[in-house]
């Protein structure tokens, strides 16, 4: 019974795990977490304490040593889920020799939708100007804006966002946090953020440690 | 501290990080030094050794055979230099350096990366030629060899130091990255093979004796002096060369290289039929990788026309040691096989790919293509690369089959190898990602074994059970690159 609850609504859930990226040099040691939306939940922790480690492990890329990580009840490297959730890394891992509008194209295609959705949002963010220029060409905030919106392109219920805010204009982190503000009325929406702005409905701030 | 030392601390760094030695920079400094040393040694001794035998089987002509033998071993070390730093990715490497960035900023010239990146293969193979030239030396000083026989083995291991680095810095001190034809480099390919094979054939049987190779008369003596004279010549020059190029790299300051391409991207909101593949081939556009590939084409257009036109010319050479000719392509395969790998895996590999890909299929990409369309490219492009060498070596009456093959599953052990092991893939750029030792160590040793497989097989009538194993292998190779994809490999405890 329960577990048919976690099926439908948006859950992420640690039990026991740890995780590693080296053999036997553990980041997260036994960690239990379970958290339920739709709601915004931050994720505070001090550098290098596993913040992003658990997002890897979110996304099922990074395998638990120990424990298990789910996603709306299901295990995260579970293919079942990959349309369910989005995964928004620190870093951009962008194409660096196709433009702004093919990566925004391409995220659409991806995702199922429209082009017109992420061309239009990245209008919002201020990218029209860029929408012909190769990846490799922009600016480390321009990159991140770009970056968010191919994460964050189609319909999903868990998001994870990690350091979204880094080094992005305030006018861009107002329109990106009236988009978070929006999802985490419908979906999950886990961020890692060492700034927090204002205007952002926190939930709660579960600590790490 | 001057910048060169930073620049060696830094390289040394990186390399002991890279090996996983939990030492400090002086202790590895002096392994490394004892290691140049025990090469020094060990190559002294085979050499000595190697010397009093050649002594009990040619007697008065010991010295001059040593004395050419050794020769060639130094010309043939300095060839495939050249073909290391000017056929594999070391190209872009000295080209292109993934760490300029990082050097721009600390204000370290890159001539000093590129003299710290090279003295550690020029002081290994530098303490062997070294060694091989001094034990022939001190043993043939003994039987009284003439002053020439001494002052040729004495200039070899001058000579390939040189070489090497001359080789090194004038790769690196082109500082034009212009895009190349491949046309142009097929075409050259061509005309400089039938030109090599016609003046082969005019050298070699200017007296057409039929059916067995004429041996030449000549007076040792003359073939001394000419070799002496060609390991002055040779040093000379390239301490030249050296010095000039050297200057070069050091004069150009870290500038960036102009690329030919604009700002603007060439097509803008494209169709994407196949997103793997626009990705793949847009990839593959650089001109530093063009000109890779370039240099590739004109070495097997170079040999398949020689082959082509050296069997047209004499055809009664055609079928005679065929098992010989077989051996040479096997070998000749699996260098080719491997430098195609090599490059294609920096380029298009699954540990490339890995994060970008991972992000893909997280955002709803299909797994099999990303997994099958780099890999077919690959493959298509070693077939493609190997053809004109396919046709040499049919027409010359070997197997085209056992070469394809050991070229294809080249690749392939590559592949497998790259998805297997956790890799360093920085952000810093498309050419900055780093094999790990262990995948290479295992995709030279998993291609040499089934070089000697397919050779065995070839020289059967089984060869047939080459499909199967190629066919096995890109399966595998499909699988572990997928499985790349979904799985974030574990290093090893640090």
């Amino acid at each position: 019974m329960d577990r048919e609850k976690t099926n439908f609504a948006p859950s992420f859930e640690a039990v026991g795990l740890s995780l590693e990226y080296f053999h036997g040099k553990p980041v997260l040691n036994n960690l239990n977490l379970a958290i339920r939306g739709p709601q915004l939940i931050r994720l505070d922790a001090a550098n290098g304490s596993g913040k992003s480690t658990l997002i890897e492990a979110a996304s099922g890329y990074l395998r638990p040593s120990k424990g298990e990580v789910r996603i709306n009840g299901h295990l995260a490297h579970d293919e079942a889920i990959r349309a369910q959730r989005r995964v928004c890394r620190s870093t951009p891992a962008l194409h660096p020799n196709l433009s702004v509008s093919d990566h925004l194209v391409i995220s659409a295609n991806l995702a199922g939708v429209d082009r017109s959705e992420p061309l239009q949002r990245a209008e919002r963010l201020g990218l029209e100007e860029w929408f012909g220029f190769r990846t490799n060409t922009l600016s480390m905030g321009t990159a991140k804006k770009l970056w968010f919106i191919m994460c964050s392109t189609g319909l999903f219920n868990v998001m994870f966002l990690d350091e979204p805010f880094n080094g992005v204009d305030q006018q861009s982190i107002e329109y990106m946090v009236s988009e978070i503000n929006n999802w985490s009325v419908r979906s999950l929406v886990v961020l890692v953020s060492h700034t927090v702005p204002e205007s952002l409905n926190i939930a709660q701030t579960v600590s790490l440690v | 501290m001057s910048p060169k030392k930073v620049a060696r601390d830094i390289y040394d760094a990186a390399l002991l990080d890279h090996i996983g030695l939990n030492v400090s920079l002086l202790v590895f400094r002096a392994l490394r030094l004892f290691s140049v040393f025990g090469i020094f040694c060990v190559t002294s001794v085979i050499s000595t050794k190697l010397c009093n035998l050649a002594k009990v089987y040619f007697q008065a002509y010991a010295v001059d055979i040593c004395t050419i033998i050794l020769f060639v071993i130094n010309i043939y070390c300095v060839v495939l230099h050249i073909f290391r730093e000017t056929l594999t990715v070391r190209r872009i490497r000295l080209l292109d350096h993934p760490q300029r960035e990082f050097y721009r900023s600390v204000d370290i010239s890159i001539a000093h990366v590129v003299r710290a990146e090279c003295d550690q293969a020029v002081s290994l193979v530098g303490a062997a030629s070294l060694g091989l030239s001094c034990g022939a030396i001190s043993r043939f000083i003994i039987d009284g060899a003439q002053l020439n026989r001494i002052i040729s083995l004495a200039i070899f291991p001058v000579m390939l130091v040189v070489s090497m680095y001359a080789i090194t810095f004038t790769v690196a001190s082109r500082n034009r990255i212009h895009k190349p034809t491949v046309i142009g480099h097929v075409f050259i390919g061509l005309i400089l093979g039938v030109t090599a094979a016609v003046l082969l054939n005019v050298v070699l049987f200017r007296d057409q004796f039929m059916n067995r190779l004429p041996i030449a008369t000549f007076d040792i003596n003359s073939v001394i002096q000419i070799q002496l004279l060609i390991s002055i010549i040779v040093s000379a020059s390239a301490l030249v060369l050296c010095r000039i190029a050297y200057k070069k790299i050091l004069k150009s300051n870290n500038s960036y290289t102009a690329r030919g391409a604009s700002y603007r991207a060439t097509t803008v909101r494209r169709k994407f039929t196949s997103i793997s593949a626009t990705i793949v081939s847009s990839d593959l556009q650089d001109p530093v990788k063009n000109m890779s590939i370039c240099r590739i084409l004109l070495f097997t257009w170079f040999f398949g026309s020689v082959a082509c036109v050296f069997a047209y010319l004499q055809p009664e050479l055609r079928f005679i040691a065929v098992q010989k000719l077989n051996t040479c392509i096997a070998v000749l395969a699996l260098v080719l096989g491997l430098c195609i790998a090599d490059i294609y895996s920096t380029w298009i590999g699954p540990l490339v790919y890995s994060h970008r890909w991972r992000c893909s299929w997280e955002a709803g990409a299909n797994i099999y293509a990303m997994a099958v369309i780099p890999l077919g490219i690959a493959l298509s492009a070693g077939v493609l690369i190997a053809l004109p060498l396919m046709v040499g070596v049919s027409r010359m009456g070997g197997s085209w089959f056992l070469l394809l093959s050991v070229v294809l599953t080249a690749i392939v052990c590559d592949w497998i190898a790259t998805s297997l092991f956790p890799g360093e893939q920085t952000n810093a750029g498309p050419n900055n990602v780093q094999i790990p030792l262990s995948a290479g160590f295992l995709a030279v040793f998993g291609s040499a074994c089934l070089t000697g497989i397919a050779w065995m097989l070839a020289e059967s009538s089984f060869s047939w059970i080459l499909i199967i194993i190629a066919s096995v292998l890109i399966g595998v190779a499909i699988w572990t690159a997928k499985r790349r994809i979904l799985r974030l490999p574990l290093r090893p405890s640090a």
